[in-house]
């Protein structure tokens, strides 16, 4: 087992970087530990430290004849700062060592897929392990501002009424805003426009459409003659939901497609950091 | 106790027969469906579940009284994505300790906000449609049930038409757990909106009796 390391220290924060290679026809676990005077700070998931990862340390298990690279940060609190602040830190002493190595019995590696049922770590808490390995459940952060929402309680939006008491609405033949339309894309050469109010309500509206027709369809899946019954009356009449299969469709295509834009456009808004202090110091 | 109620698809009933036993074991039902708030919140004002779980409201303030208290959800996106589900271990045994029994409604699927009721909850109920394709979505809830370590106690048929039909015992078989067939009933499918459960409304009625059944399943202490 080899292991090579990069060692950085960046304002008062060191990230050390590894690199193991498993040259062995066999699977093997590896127990890495820190070297450095702090505890360690692990790679996360929505909060919850990546499987395998502890105070001290790693455990992994790395198939045979594999490569895997990870990485941790640590703050050192060192008594005597005789390194200086400014200085590498090229210690004689490595920051990170291979502790032990063992076989691994075979089997699926370490570190659930998403998707994957979680397997939990010993020590772990069933809970901590179904956040770390669950799909996220919230919503895109760019449909949330899109709708207008600030946190708190009085950023609130009427819930979608019930289809037996609110009047028969036209909602099968109303045209929706189609999604394309509706979100603003803005040219290169723009600055970034704010959206205009009439774009997240319109967002919003086209969402509550959408989800009005969805529990529509799920009250008639099934529905004894009662119940479909009262779902047709408040639709007003057989001819309101004839064609909600095929509406339903263009909707699951309209939701993945703008699910995915939204997420992507949320991975981007969160990377860039604007210097404002540095362009103000600069203007 | 805390028993969730998890199905894996939407619109089986899940709210409604978690409202039923709510009412059958005089229990706190905490709607924690996080994006789609189903249960009464009363008249919408005050803390609620996404309060709770973003640090902002004790959770005991959250619940509002009715023939069967409700700790509601909120209804905001924003609120759906600023709460944090690490919270929710300490948001239900809070309520129980205050309140007794909580009944937790969760929401369809396999993400987190699915998962995590399921952590924390000592059983879990699974509610099924009596559709033949359905069985394996309740079948993959199960398994994630298992991984999660909550006990699966009970299953309800949920909407049966023709209670003759169900291959209840192959169900139960399946499923691993005692399974009861939950007739279609209008009194049933409207007691969340008008707030009146089975067990209060109608106690002589088949469909009340299934409820109190399903009840006596659930383990009162651990």
């Amino acid at each position: 087992m080899e292991l090579s390391w990069t060692h950085d220290r960046r304002d008062g924060v060191d990230l050390i970087r590894c690199r193991l290679v498993n040259d062995a026809g066999v699977p093997r676990r590896v127990r890495l530990e820190n070297r450095l005077g702090g505890p360690v700070l692990p790679p996360r998931r929505r909060g919850v430290p990546e499987q395998g990862w502890d105070a001290d340390g790693v455990t992994v298990r790395l198939p045979p004849h594999s490569t895997r690279a990870l990485g941790y940060a640590c703050v050192v609190v060192e008594s005597d700062q005789s390194q200086g602040s400014g200085q590498e830190a090229e210690n004689a002493e490595p920051p990170v060592e291979i502790a032990s190595v063992e076989r691994a019995a075979d089997g699926p590696p370490d570190g659930a897929v998403s998707g994957d049922p979680p397997h939990q770590v010993a020590g772990e808490s069933a809970v901590r392990s179904a956040v770390r390995s669950l799909g996220d459940h919230r919503p895109p952060r760019a449909v949330v501002d899109a709708a207008g929402g600030g946190s708190g309680p009085a950023a609130v939006e009427e819930p979608p009424p019930e289809p037996a008491e609110a009047p028969p609405r036209d909602v099968d033949s109303a045209p929706d805003p189609s999604p394309t339309e509706t979100v603003p894309n803005p040219s290169p050469a723009d600055p970034v426009p704010d959206p205009s109010p009439a774009e997240p309500a319109a967002v919003d509206a086209w969402l509550d459409a959408v989800e009005r027709r969805v529990e529509r369809a799920e009250r008639l899946d099934g529905a004894d003659v009662e119940a479909a019954t009262e779902v047709l009356v408040a639709a007003g009449g057989l001819d309101a939901v004839a064609d909600l299969d095929r509406r339903l469709e263009r909707d699951a295509d309209r939701l993945r497609a703008v699910a995915e834009r939204a997420a992507s456009l949320a991975a981007r808004t969160e990377d860039p950091t604007v210097p404002t202090g540095a362009l103000e110091r600069l203007s | 106790m805390i028993l969730a109620v998890a199905g894996g698809k939407g619109g089986v009933g899940k709210t409604t027969i978690a409202y039923n036993l709510g009412a059958a074991l005089d229990a706190v039902v905490v709607d924690a469906d996080l994006g789609m708030a189903d249960l009464p919140a009363g008249n919408g004002t005050g803390p609620d579940l996404h309060d709770a779980l973003a640090g902002r409201a004790d959770p005991v303030e959250c619940v509002r009284g009715g023939p069967v208290p409700v700790l509601p959800c909120g209804r905001s996106l924003a609120g759906a994505r600023a709460s944090d589900l690490r919270r929710l271990d300490d948001v239900l045994r809070s309520v129980e300790a205050t309140r007794g029994p909580v009944v937790v409604d969760c929401p369809a699927g396999r993400r987190a906000d699915a998962g995590v009721p399921l952590a924390v909850a000592d059983a879990c109920l699974l509610v099924v449609s009596p559709r033949r394709f359905a069985l394996a979505d309740a079948l993959r809830t199960r398994a994630l049930a298992r991984e999660l370590d909550a006990g699966l106690v009970a299953a309800a048929v949920n909407r049966v038409v023709e209670p003759g039909s169900v291959p209840a015992s192959a169900i139960a078989d399946a499923l691993g757990a005692p399974t009861d067939v939950v007739p279609a009933d209008p009194r049933l499918r409207r007691s969340v909106r008008t707030e009146s459960p089975v067990v209060d409304v109608s106690p002589e009625s088949g469909v009340a009796s299934t409820v109190r059944s399903l009840a006596a399943r659930v383990p009162r202490k651990l």
